[in-house]
């Protein structure tokens, strides 16, 4: 599948096919984040994501967790989600990005991953961060992989239900 | 003809292979001097022009040089441009496709060309740019693109009731 789930979780999650605890940046527990390898979701907060940034065996890492604020519903094609997509293109690549979707045609948010020296310091660069508020959290091993960027210049979906950057109509 | 798959270095130390870059897509892959090159320069001018129609198009942009990645990186940040550079600082890749440009005996670059491809490799079209006036414009490229595109998508002509 081109795609999995991903939710932040209180807790360890049964079923998940991955999962890793996850830190806020002073240390304090933020939960689990989990992926699902599944058609159906498996949790209401749950989104879809680009699923080659799941890696069990992926080294822990700092992510920026972009979510739209209760409520909001912002298109997938809005200008300044299109512009983010051209900054992460554009920028120096980080370990891994995926968008966040819940259905075919908003904007759910974004992770995006980091690891090495100043990683958390690059994560207030996250160009999806302009678009509604991060949170930086570190996770622990075992859930994010790295990912090459993907070639570009191309900032459109390969069909709706996918993912940005999944690059490909076929789905291996 | 086939283009060889070769494997390189990109801007971010990634080892890419040429079709896992393609995958699906049409390509524009480019060979080019180095970023000192006013007319190399010019060209790029040109691409990053197109950037914002290919963006939206389905292909692929790739551009290769004898330049390292941190040198490749730096050129690409500043063109603004968002495709994927490629560093052959070995020149291994050049000696296979003989792009050696022999009349620069100091820098040893490629010599400029552009190659249009299919997603399997396939070379469309091939322009050879060390006159500048041989390189693609970017209509002819935009010809390629839709040719290889019409070629490869099932569904170019769009479904109707």
């Amino acid at each position: 599948m081109s795609w999995c789930w991903l939710a932040l979780v209180d807790a360890a999650a049964a079923g998940a096919d991955a999962q890793a605890r996850v830190h806020e940046r002073d240390g304090s527990a933020a939960g689990w984040l989990a992926a699902w390898r599944r058609r159906h979701r498996p949790t209401r907060d749950a989104r879809r994501i680009d699923a080659r940034i799941v890696d069990p065996s992926g080294d822990g890492a700092w992510v920026s967790l972009v979510r739209p604020p209760e409520g909001a519903r912002l298109p997938f094609d809005d200008l300044a989600v299109q512009q983010a997509r051209r900054a992460a293109l554009a920028g120096r690549p980080f370990d891994g990005v995926s968008t966040l979707l819940r259905d075919a045609s908003h904007f759910e948010g974004a992770i995006t991953v980091a690891r090495g020296a100043g990683a958390e310091r690059r994560l207030a660069d996250d160009p999806f961060c302009r678009v509604f508020r991060a949170r930086i959290l570190r996770v622990d091993g075992g859930l994010l992989g790295r990912v090459a960027p993907p070639c570009g210049p191309t900032i459109e979906r390969y069909g709706s239900a996918q993912p940005w950057p999944w690059d490909r109509y076929a789905v291996s | 003809m086939t283009f060889l798959d070769f494997s390189l270095l990109d801007h971010a130390r990634n080892t890419r292979r040429l079709s896992e870059l393609a995958a699906d897509d049409p390509v524009i892959l480019q060979f080019f001097r180095g970023w000192w090159c006013p007319k190399e320069q010019a060209f790029f001018r040109k691409l990053v022009a197109l950037q914002d129609e290919a963006e939206v198009a389905y292909c692929r942009m790739i551009s290769v040089s004898v330049d390292p990645p941190e040198v490749s990186a730096a050129f690409r940040a500043g063109l603004g441009a968002r495709w994927t550079f490629l560093s052959d600082a070995g020149r291994t890749v050049q000696e296979q496709l003989r792009l050696r440009e022999t009349t620069d005996t100091v820098n040893h670059p490629y010599v400029p060309a552009v190659f249009t491809l299919f997603p399997d490799l396939t070379v469309h079209r091939f322009y050879d740019g060390y006159w500048f006036w041989g390189r693609p414009t970017l209509e002819e490229l935009r010809q390629d693109m839709r040719h290889i595109t019409r070629a490869i998508r099932p569904d170019w002509q769009a479904p109707t009731p």
